[in-house]
């Protein structure tokens, strides 16, 4: 069985983790909430998205790949990554998304700086006992509570915190807390809130996600994904906010004076139009339709075929994010959510 | 954890120029703990210092250390490289991709049809017929560019043509009045109709403008070869090589892992190619 403690507040165990840990956690800004460094503010565990999802912590923006002098050849230098980290409040659904970037960074060839930055990184994962109106994780079993892949698992029980233990890093920190242990009522009423948390999701993609790939298979020219392409920005927000849109450019920064160069990695999206475009200014998806088709699809099935893992975890972010909302009037959800794109595709012809 | 990212130096050793835009670039490979290993059709990561790197595919290997690239300049990184001399210095990381189906292609016919710079991604296949005859059948090759000085390894026409059961067919768009020409006129599959390969065991191996290959692979299947028979090597926009970054995606498939050669029959299942043509939105 588990290890499972009883907290009667937070502090105590920020405490603990800042001693050997960055740690990061959800913070309100604005009403809305960023992965940023705990300092002095308080960390929110209540259920919304963070805007960014933390894959920005493990794999940034823009990051180093090497640094280089080309004087006699290229001498290279890689950054250090051991900075010991916490994910303090990790959402359920991003912590399968996590899970589905160990596979991308993973393989035949194994992405350094992703391992790197992950073996330093404890998970302290927080089952979500509310949800949000955009939230569908239940319809891919990732969420609003979490059973495995994390070192610390927090779950608020109204009445104090459960904290459970799901790896020995987690259990070096659980092991400095003067606190007493769960008891059965607190594993119960955790069974029960999550349960209710469960019920309470109205949002349900339409296709169980075994049928996915029939699914859009069969329907790559159906006459609805026009208009949805129609009226979208391709600005890029569904895949910049989705934690598991994992594409980037490799680019390079260099100056002749020093004859020295840095070589960087950046995030890029499949919804710019650069992005399929080859010399001659050649481009395979050139036009909005196929970029929609091809972001939407990669999310609901593609993804799932290469890695065996899921490319939406139902984090509702793109629901929240895409700016198309005005534009659709009338539409309660906006373009890039996938429970409406599957909608519109369940539509006879 | 070995770094994939990590570009190894290499020195060109010689360059040659092939066309008025088009250079072959030999480069030595620094020591390494085992030889550097590849398969006709796979490619490498080239950069060119202070300005990035870009996919070329894998041409001869000269001996133990030094293997050839054929470079067109096109763009930014391509016009670099092409500038660059022997004794200067490039990086190289690879092999990468899956290159020609040689054990399927074993004791088979081979039809090489080919436009322009797509006879480089064939160029180590040629190697290998010329130096291992016997584990192919009849081969014919299939050369067309837009003119008679837009054709690449010219020189080694004349060796080709001396292997045995080895037929070259060579074709230009267009003549240009000073030029003495004496083969054929017309794209590529013009040739076709001379062809000594029997479709009914022959593989076909095509690389090409994509509008190429599309004529192509539709003449052959009208001619009788199976769409599991016609391979193509494809091009898409390559940043790690390494089925990571997501640039050089097509429906599933990843060019830079699961290609850049692929079946016809498997071009077929994918969206957003002119090959097979479909759902590329007008
Ligand atoms: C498997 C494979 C094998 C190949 N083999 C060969 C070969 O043997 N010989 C050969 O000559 N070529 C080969 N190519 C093609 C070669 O890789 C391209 O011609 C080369 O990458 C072009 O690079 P460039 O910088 O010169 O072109 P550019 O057009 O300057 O840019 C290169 C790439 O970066 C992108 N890009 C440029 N600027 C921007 C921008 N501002 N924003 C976003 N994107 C941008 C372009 O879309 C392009 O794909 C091969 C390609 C592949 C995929
Ligand atoms: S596709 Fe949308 S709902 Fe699904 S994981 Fe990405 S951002 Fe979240
Ligand atoms: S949806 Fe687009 S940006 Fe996101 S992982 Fe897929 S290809 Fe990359
Ligand atoms: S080149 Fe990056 S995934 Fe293929």
């Amino acid at each position: 069985m588990v290890r499972a403690l009883k907290l009667d507040g937070l502090d105590i165990l920020i405490e603990s983790l800042k001693k050997d840990y960055l740690v990061y956690a959800p913070l309100s800004r604005n009403g809305d909430y960023f992965f940023s460094i705990l300092e002095e503010e308080k960390a929110y565990l209540g259920c919304a998205v963070t805007i960014m999802p933390p894959k920005r912590i493990l794999q940034p923006e823009v990051q180093t790949l090497f640094n280089y002098t080309a004087v006699d050849g290229y001498s290279i230098e890689t950054p250090p990554l051991d900075q010991k980290q916490a994910l303090f409040g990790i959402r359920p659904c991003d912590v399968h998304a996590m899970l589905g970037f160990d596979r991308v960074f993973g393989g035949r060839y194994e992405d350094p700086y992703w391992w790197e930055r992950r073996k330093n990184t404890l998970v302290v994962a927080a089952n979500c006992t509310t949800v949000a109106e955009e939230c569908f994780c239940s319809s891919w079993g990732t969420g609003p509570g979490l059973d495995a892949n994390y070192d610390l698992l927090l779950t608020d029980l109204e009445d104090g915190y459960l904290l459970e233990i799901g790896s020995p890093a987690g259990e070096e920190v659980a092991i400095q807390l003067d606190v007493p242990p769960a008891g059965e009522a607190d594993l119960s009423k955790k069974a029960r809130l999550l349960a209710r948390a469960t019920a309470s999701i109205k949002k349900v993609l339409g296709v169980k996600p075994t049928e996915l790939h029939d699914f859009l298979a069969e329907r790559f020219d159906h006459p609805a994904w026009q208009p949805q392409a129609d009226v979208c920005f391709s600005c890029g927000n569904c895949t910049i906010t989705c934690p598991t849109c994992y594409c980037y450019n490799i680019f390079e920064d260099y100056s002749p004076a020093l004859k020295a160069g840095e070589r960087r990695s950046e995030w890029d999206s499949c919804q710019l139009l650069e992005f399929a475009r080859i010399a001659h200014g050649f481009n395979f998806r050139r036009t909005r339709l196929d970029r929609f088709k091809h972001r939407s699809i990669h999310k609901l099935s593609w993804m799932d075929q290469q890695y065996q893992t899921p490319g939406c975890v139902g984090c509702g972010r793109c629901v929240r994010w895409c700016p198309s909302w005005p534009v659709r009037r009338g539409r309660p959800t906006s373009l890039a959510d996938p429970v409406e794109i599957i909608g519109d595709l369940m539509e006879a012809v | 954890m070995k770094n994939p990212y990590l570009p190894m130096s290499c020195v060109i050793k010689e360059t040659k120029k092939e066309t008025a835009d088009i250079k072959t670039i030999s480069v030595e490979l620094p020591d390494l703990p085992a030889p550097f290993d590849y398969a006709p059709g796979q490619f490498n990561q080239i950069s060119v210092m202070g300005v990035g790197e870009m996919p070329i595919s894998i041409g001869s290997r000269l001996d133990d250390k030094t293997i050839t690239h054929t470079v067109r300049a096109v763009g930014e990184a391509t016009s670099k490289l092409v500038e660059l001399d022997a004794g200067d210095t490039i990086g190289l990381r690879g092999p990468f991709g899956q290159g020609w189906p040689l054990e399927a292609a074993a004791g088979k016919d081979l039809l090489l049809a080919t436009g322009g710079l797509g006879l480089a991604p064939l160029r180590a296949l040629l190697d290998l017929i010329e130096a291992e005859r016997d584990r192919f059948g009849r081969v014919n090759l299939a050369y067309g560019a837009r003119t008679p000085g837009d054709m690449i390894f010219t020189d080694r026409f004349d060796r080709w043509r001396v292997i045995p059961d080895f037929e070259l067919f060579l074709t230009v768009d267009h003549v240009p009045k000073e030029a003495v020409w004496e083969h054929a006129t017309g794209v590529v599959t013009h040739v076709f109709d001379r062809l000594t390969v029997d479709p009914a065991r022959a593989l076909a191996f095509t690389c090409g403008p994509e509008i190429m290959m599309r004529f192509v692979a539709n003449s052959l299947l009208i001619r009788g070869f199976d769409q599991n028979s016609i391979f193509v090597s494809m091009e898409r926009r390559m940043e790690c090589g390494m089925g990571k970054c997501g640039h050089c995606m097509i429906g599933p498939k990843y060019v830079c892992i699961d290609g850049p050669v692929f079946s016809y029959a498997q071009v077929k299942a994918l969206p957003h190619n002119i090959i097979a043509g479909k759902g590329l939105a007008a």
